[in-house]
């Protein structure tokens, strides 16, 4: 992208749920990637429910000291509906045309309402329901913004169901347990487009701005990084020394057995011939 | 008095004729509406990036990556 259209800015964002499983190797995959993120220069990410799963000092902790930005909209204090995060991101790019565009980010987490977390100061997290926050929240944002963009760690018909109540939203993208689109998805003229899991395919919508600078046209893509994409040597490089730390998997002890036995065999004779 | 055989010499002829007249003048049947498909969110052409003029702004976007910094398999 950056060479075929150089002058059109790039805006990384990421739906949140980036965290490993809270183990040595897990942690390292985890801060190996938030370094990458910042490599690649991602800009707003959305904290998941997996981010949290150590509480709010742990995240803090992890995140702190990256230079990128952390929301969610509804993560609470919980039985309030104050936002524990920065509710929302408002940032300003330079257009490929050379206008400044403003993108405003909100990001929501699925309702669980018995979910909670260790919160600051010995409060807790609760999760509020998303479209209570984001009516409370949109209206500034879109105030203040030349497009909107949802990040949506929830099922695709709860986003359906945001856009169609919140026509102001521009763009929806989410990923929730391995969903993704194959095809384009609108609700009204809000454009849906969900991603997947484990970094196996990355999302592009390319946007366009009418004379007002709203939003005039959506077209979105889904890159699926097979190896027909190149490797970036830079970034391997730079996660070298981490894949190198992980502990590589144990073969299997079916096959382990299966080669003590092959050992053990005595090596067949050939049996004469012409 | 006008034979039964006269009557359907001229009627006959004459009943084609508007027939065939209020065909020419009918208007011509609506094209079926094509489905509407939606695009795929392929890129085209098996291409790393799509072609097309640059656009004002791109977004790019993962999510639940869950620390896979290397190929699942």
């Amino acid at each position: 992208m950056k060479t075929n259209y150089p002058a059109t800015p790039l805006v990384l964002l990421d739906t949140g749920n980036f965290t490993d499983n809270p183990t040595e190797a897990g942690d390292l995959r985890t801060a190996a990637l938030l370094e990458s993120m910042k490599r690649l220069g991602y800009k707003v990410i959305n904290i998941g429910e997996r981010d949290l799963n150590l509480g709010y000092d742990d995240f803090v902790k992890r995140t702190s000291g990256l230079g990128m930005t952390f929301i969610s909209t509804n993560i609470v204090k919980q039985g309030t509906k104050q936002p524990v995060f920065p509710p929302y991101a408002i940032f300003e790019v330079k257009g490929a045309s050379g206008k400044p565009v403003r993108v405003g980010v909100l990001g929501v987490d699925r309702y669980t309402p018995v979910w909670q977390k260790a919160g600051p100061s010995e409060t807790n997290l609760g999760m509020a329901a998303p479209s209570d926050m984001i009516a409370t929240y949109l209206p500034e944002v879109r105030a203040k913004s030349d497009v909107v963009v949802l990040l949506a760690a929830l099922s695709k018909d709860d986003a359906h169901e945001l856009a169609k109540r919140f026509p102001d939203l521009d763009l929806v993208v989410g990923a929730y347990g391995g969903i993704y689109n194959t095809v384009e998805e609108t609700e009204g003229r809000t454009d849906i487009v969900y991603t997947g899991n484990q970094g196996k395919r990355i999302g592009e919508s390319r946007i366009n701005l009418d004379a007002k600078s709203r939003v005039a046209e959506v077209t979105s893509y889904l890159h699926f990084l097979t190896a027909h994409y190149p490797e970036d040597k830079a970034m391997l490089d730079s996660l070298a020394d981490v894949l190198a730390k992980l502990p590589r998997p144990e073969p299997p002890k079916k096959a382990e057995q299966l080669l003590k036995q092959a050992e053990a065999a005595p090596v067949a004779q050939p049996t004469g011939g012409h | 008095m006008i034979s039964r055989r006269f009557r359907l010499g001229w009627i006959l002829p004459a009943a084609l004729l508007i027939a065939g007249v209020a065909v020419a003048q009918a208007p011509p049947a609506p094209a079926p509406a094509a489905p509407n498909v939606p695009r795929t969110l392929d890129v085209p052409d098996g291409a790393l990036v799509a072609a097309g003029k640059a656009p004002e702004l791109d977004v790019l976007y993962t999510g639940d990556v869950i620390g896979f910094i290397e190929p699942c398999g």
